[in-house]
């Protein structure tokens, strides 16, 4: 028996030996992480034959909600905090990506000169859609593709509307305050969804210089950037059979770009802050692969009335109060911040609403809501924001380069 | 059991080995053919299961449409609009790679964002987003197909590849390979083809359409919800069916095939019964001697039986064992004439490897040894109540059965009348019909001894005057002897006569098709598209070509069809839509009609004609309605009569063009005939249109005698494997002949050894021994006729009936009774040499010590 035992034990091992070599050998490494993978595919280093954004230019509304598929890679990026009138809190954030895998038109596909195939195009498109349920410290996340073509997804600026199947953001009315009309937001996925309206309080926020926004050396590392910070946002979100009827603020920021992105940058941190005396601050924090704030760190002051004062890395401070560990991936994510911006007197405490607000998707990442209070100026401070951070899923020591897709890159 | 008295039996078996062998290879040979029958049936059935799978994925539902309407769109508005999110638009077709080694893909195009609840094979370029996706999507005719397949075939990364699909050739180029995950998803991806969507619709010629979309629908009332949702999204002339409904019909289209094999089959193993029987019957009667001593000696009845069912079991546990062995050996021959008969007549599949389950191993065990044991019980039984001390001399016992010989002839003619009650049984059971088979065969064993007689009555004179006294002796000695005889001339005229049935019912038939492919077949050159399933298109004529060919001054008329359930939701009818003139039409052989009758409601009316087959499955008579979803929404459509055609054993509907184009917006031909003016100008005609094919699509072009030689070619291979299946009964035959006739002799030493010592010379004694064995050889020759041609009108006119409704001319076959008293004869002679050698050369002395 004990031979018998002994045999088939070899066999197994054997095979498992043979099957994990085949497996390493094979073109799907799983040990390889997704966001790698999902570099390779969105950012390769080729960048000809695409437009870069490379010095400012006048963004024209409506036209530039629209797409700029000659770019490269192009994000709708919604996120939000919202209340029910007895106060559950719940914060949402709905992103369509665009992402061009070729950059020729492909007009002439098969070796013979067959007519295209209506399926035939180069864009596709991703969605990301998460309910944060603070509540009962629920974290939904899902995501979505598809290509951009047959009408399964894609984006117009006249009407405008951005698509992904039946998830969608499009002008629910004609009349344009600032060159952005009143929006309507759709995302749904299985008992999970969010009906949405915002209309935007301010003028859109054109980042970096007058819209270019540097995210690394050398010209056409940047991006074209704008946002919408305040949002009025109303409707409902619903979790399995409960429905809740909402309101609160969300941002919106627009970004396209065709990047080649920096060795040593290792990942960010990103605030997005709605203050309680109508203000709005912004702050992205690169980091460096010895984990020092990369030069190229940015940040700005909104006021009330929609002007902007910027703030470089030096005029920020960013201290990370304590930290998080992914059950999923062992990734430790900061978890509370305290942010000082000496210029204006500012000191806030950063806590998230959940501490698990990981996405789970083919690139991890968390994104979520979070409030804050602090000071300033001695008079006391709160609010809601959204805050992102990258680059600390844990990546193979040769694979730590820039992944391509990101938020704000 | 006694330990002694096992030896006791097993010795008797190791003194007997020849008879031993023989018996054992019965038992071996008619296990064989069953399982190996059974196994290349379920090899093939599970191939093209694991074909349908691997397409199919996880999807329950499919969507489904005429080949023109199901538009992209359709899926676009189902996925936003209806809200469907498990959904998949899919294009399929069946492409051969111009490679050796020949291989035959299904290629599917998909999207690979819509693949992740179907098919993990290929949402894996996308889930991870895979860095294969960007030449997946981007790359011009880029495809994956599995890396054992690319190693088989010898294909390399950035190959590239020269794919057939209908009559064009196309490049594909190979851009990476699928690494199957285990064993199973080896067996699922190795005849798949996957490009993108995009890349499949220019390759496939169908841009903007999609083949089907796959959907999964949950098993409960939210999934029934689902289903009506869809159905009110969906436009006219599509339809939601579950996807299993593909591999349902496959399964349903070779039922009656696979069933007529299996009962084939099983006509061996009931010859190989029979054979046993006698076997055992004949050691019984040898051994009566024997047994007496021992019951003399106290062992008791119960024991006896015990000894003779432990002696079969032995014989039925080896037999059955080599015949499981031998089965699975035969097994692998059959498969692939199995295989191609029903790519010929069905449907793609490719069968790689002999699925050996152990079901099937266990089933033909079971089979052996219970039909061994069935036929051992009797023989058992009747050594058992043998009487103690010393048994009745032959002459009595002889004359026991010839006084049993009316009542059993009655009993015989009793029986024969249940399987003609079980004939008349208005059903369609397959089964039932072959059941009805079995009293037939025993009424007929139990008349048997009656035959013997009354044909010795006749044969007696005549081989007196042939060979004289010689001649005379061996006559009577088979009358006299009929308790063994009997049963052995039974069990050979059974064996002999299957083959007669198989042989019979073969030749009928092709004589049927030939006839009728004489009377159907007047044009003079007949073009189709190239396909793989060979009574099947898969594709249309180029409309241009056509429109050349039609404008050809030496065209005096023609004919054209297209196959409208190409176009139509599968699961529903096949139909044709047929151009034909008057002239052709009468060509047609309606049943119990007219041609010219049919014709005005035909062409005119919109009325449909049918199919023999197809009225037969769907139970349909001339005057009832059928009903069929048209472009213009459902349609029903009155039957104007039904026609003889052996075609297909579906059967299929046609309509004249004029209706087709009533209800549809197409103009595609599936196939075209050309009378000419001059048809001895025919070679140089095809010469011509073959030059006006610029497009260089490969098209079927065939004068009016290719193609009915190449139908009757495919008629010849199709019935390839039932030819396999006579050779194995003229075997099985062959040796239960050899068999038994053989033990029979052997067993009569004694008396050979008395007529010996009367003076019979060493040669005449070879004589007396082949003329007995020769003339029970051509007895059981003469019985097997009636019997077998019994059985062929059994299988023509009731069982291929039921099975596929064709009604055949049965047609008395010279060649076939002459070979079958040739097996008969041949075999019996060969049976009498051993024996004879044996006894000429074996002192009378040494025979009669015992005397």
């Amino acid at each position: 028996m004990k031979k018998i035992y002994l045999t088939s034990l070899l066999v197994v091992l054997s095979l498992a030996i043979v099957v994990s070599y085949m497996l390493s050998t094979g073109k799907v490494n799983n040990k390889i992480k997704a966001s790698v993978l999902l570099r390779s595919v969105l950012a390769d280093e080729d960048t000809s034959g695409y437009e870069r954004a490379i010095a400012p230019k006048k963004l024209v509304f409506p036209k530039d909600h629209g797409p700029h598929p000659e770019f490269k890679t192009e994000w709708w990026y919604f996120t939000g905090n919202l209340d029910t009138k007895y106060g559950r809190h719940f914060g949402y954030q709905f992103t369509i990506f665009r992402i061009s895998l070729a950059k020729k038109s492909l007009a002439k596909q098969s070796f013979d000169t067959s007519t295209p195939s209506p399926w035939r195009t180069n864009q596709i498109y991703m969605g990301h859609f998460t309910i944060t349920d603070v509540k009962n410290n629920k974290f939904y996340c899902f995501e979505r593709f598809s290509r951009g073509s047959e009408n399964l997804a894609g984006a117009s600026s006249l009407p405008f509307k951005v698509w992904l199947e039946d998830w969608n953001v499009e002008a629910y009315s004609n009349d344009a305050i600032n060159g952005i009309p009143e929006l309507r937001l759709l995302a749904k996925e299985g008992d999970i969804s969010a009906r949405l309206s915002l209309k935007s309080l301010k003028n859109p926020v054109l980042q970096g210089d007058r819209g270019l926004s540097q995210k690394g050396e050398g010209k056409g590392n940047a991006s074209y950037y704008y946002s919408l910070p305040r949002m009025k946002t109303e409707g409902t979100i619903s979790i399995a059979d409960e429905e809740f009827s909402l309101k609160g603020l969300s941002w919106m920021d627009r970004e396209w770009s065709t990047s080649a992105l920096d060795k040593n940058q290792s990942g960010w941190d990103w605030f997005s802050l709605q203050l309680n005396d109508g203000r709005e601050i912004m702050y992205y924090q690169m980091r460096r692969s010895d984990g020092s704030k990369d030069r190229y760190s940015n940040g700005i002051i909104i006021s009330p009335d929609g002007k902007v004062t910027k703030l470089n890395k030096d005029e920020v401070e960013l201290h990370v109060l304590s930290y998080w560990t992914s059950p999923r991936d062992k990734a430790q994510y900061p978890s509370t911040w305290r942010l000082k911006i000496p210029k204006g007197n500012i000191d806030l405490q950063i806590v998230p609403y959940v501490k698990d607000q990981q996405l789970n998707v083919s690139i991890h990442y968390w994104e979520g809501a979070v409030r804050f209070w602090g000071n300033s100026n001695d008079k006391t401070l709160s609010g809601n924001g959204y805050v992102e951070l990258t680059g600390y899923e844990k990546i193979l020591a040769d694979e730590k380069e820039n992944t391509g897709l990101t938020r704000r890159f | 059991m006694n330990k002694i008295l096992q030896r006791s039996a097993m010795r008797y078996i190791v003194h007997h080995p020849l008879q031993l062998v023989l018996s054992i290879l019965g038992i071996a040979l008619g296990v064989a053919v069953v399982i190996s029958i059974d196994l290349a049936n379920s090899s093939s059935a599970k191939a093209f299961n694991i074909s349908m799978e691997n397409i199919a994925g996880k999807a329950t539902h499919q969507i489904t449409g005429n080949f023109n309407d199901l538009h992209d769109s359709v899926y676009t508005y189902l996925k936003i609009k209806g809200k469907i999110s498990a959904a998949a638009p899919i294009v399929e077709a069946n492409v051969k790679a111009i490679r050796e080694p020949k291989h035959i893909f299904t290629f599917i195009g998909v999207d690979p964002f819509a693949e992740k609840p179907f098919r993990s094979y290929i949402s894996k370029i996308s889930s991870k987003l895979n860095p294969s996706l960007r030449l997946f999507m981007t790359k011009p005719s880029a495809v994956l197909i599995s890396v054992n397949t690319a190693k088989e075939m010898g294909i390399k990364e950035n190959d590239t590849l020269t794919i057939k699909f209908g009559g064009s050739y196309k490049k594909v180029f190979i851009i990476g390979f699928i690494y199957p995950e285990d064993e199973h998803s080896k067996e699922v991806l190795k005849d798949l083809m996957i490009a993108d969507i995009s890349t499949a619709q220019e390759i496939l010629n169908m841009q903007g359409k999609l083949s089907r979309i796959d959907l999964i629908i949950p098993d409960d009332n939210h999934g029934k919800e689902i289903i009506k949702r869809i159905k009110n999204l969906l436009p006219a002339g599509l339809s939601i069916s579950r996807s299993q409904t593909r591999t349902q019909i496959a399964s349903d289209m070779v039922k009656a095939f696979d069933i007529n094999l299996t009962a084939l089959s099983l006509l061996a193993l009931i010859v190989g019964m029979f054979l046993i029987y006698n076997t055992m019957t004949f050691s019984v009667v040898q051994r009566k001697r024997y047994i007496g001593l021992l019951r003399s000696i106290g062992v008791t009845q119960k024991e006896i039986f015990r000894i003779f069912l432990f002696e079969a079991l032995i014989q039925a546990f080896i037999g059955t064992i080599l015949g499981l062995l031998l089965g699975v050996i035969l097994a692998k021959a059959i498969v692939q004439i199995l295989t191609r008969t029903i790519n010929d007549l069905y449907f793609y599949v490719s069968v790689n490897e002999l699925n050996i389950s152990l079901f099937s191993l266990l089933k033909g065990f079971l089979l052996g040894m219970g039909a061994t044991m069935l036929a051992a019980l009797k023989p058992s039984y009747e050594a058992s109540s043998v009487p103690a001390g010393i048994t009745l001399n032959r002459s009595e016992q002889e004359l026991k059965l010839k006084k049993k010989v009316p009542r059993l002839s009655v009993a015989g003619v009793c029986s024969l009348f249940l399987g003609v009650i079980i004939f008349l049984i208005p059903s369609k059971s397959i089964l039932l019909s072959y059941a009805g088979i079995l009293p037939l065969i025993i009424g007929f064993s139990l008349l048997t001894p009656l035959m013997i007689i009354l044909l010795m009555k006749l044969i007696k004179p005549a081989a007196g005057l042939t060979f004289g006294s010689l001649g005379k002796i061996a006559a009577m000695s088979i009358v006299r002897q009929i308790s063994r005889t009997g049963v052995a001339v039974a069990a050979l005229s059974i064996a002999v006569s299957s083959t007669v049935a198989i042989g019979t019912m073969i030749s009928s038939f092709r004589q049927t098709v030939v006839q009728w492919l004489e009377g159907s077949l007047k044009a003079d050159i007949y073009i189709s598209p190239p396909s793989l399933v060979l009574r099947e298109s898969d594709t249309q004529l180029d409309s241009s070509l056509v429109k050349k060919i039609l404008m050809l001054p030496e065209v005096e008329d023609y004919d054209f069809y297209t196959d409208v359930s190409k176009k139509m939701n599968s699961g529903q009818i096949n139909l044709l839509a047929l151009k034909i003139g008057e002239r052709s039409f009468r060509n047609f052989k309606f049943k119990g009609d007219d041609a010219l009758k049919i014709w005005p409601a035909f062409q005119n009316k919109g009325e449909l004609i049918i199919t023999e087959p197809f009225a037969f499955k769907n139970n349909i008579k001339t005057g009832d309605y059928l009903r069929v979803s048209t472009e213009k929404g459902e349609r029903r459509f009155r039957v104007a009569g039904i026609y003889y055609d052996y075609s297909s054993d579906i059967g299929f509907a046609v309509m004249s063009f004029t209706t087709y184009k009533h209800y549809w917006n197409d103009n595609s031909i599936s196939g075209l005939s050309l009378y000419l003016k001059d048809p001895s100008k025919l070679d140089s005609i095809i010469n011509v249109i073959q030059h006006l094919n610029l497009k260089g699509e490969e098209v079927l072009l065939r004068s009016n005698n290719k193609l009915r030689n190449a139908s009757i070619e495919v008629f010849d291979r199709t019935f390839l494997i039932t030819n396999v299946l006579q050779i194995l009964a003229i075997i099985v035959a062959f040796i239960g002949v050899l068999s038994s006739l053989m033990a029979l002799q052997l067993e009569r030493s004694r008396e050979f050894a008395i007529l010996r010592a009367n003076g019979l010379t060493p040669v005449q004694l070879w004589r007396l021994l082949v003329l007995q064995t020769g003339l029970m050889g051509i007895v059981s020759g003469i019985l097997a006729l009636p019997l077998g041609n019994v059985l062929a009108w059994v299988l023509i006119h009731v069982i291929n009936k039921r099975s596929f409704g064709w009604t055949l001319q049965y047609s008395l076959m010279p060649e076939v009774l002459v070979q079958a008293l040739a097996i008969a004869l041949l075999a019996a002679l060969l049976a009498g040499f051993y024996p004879a050698y044996k006894m000429s050369r074996t002192s009378p002395a040494l025979a009669l010590r015992d005397e």
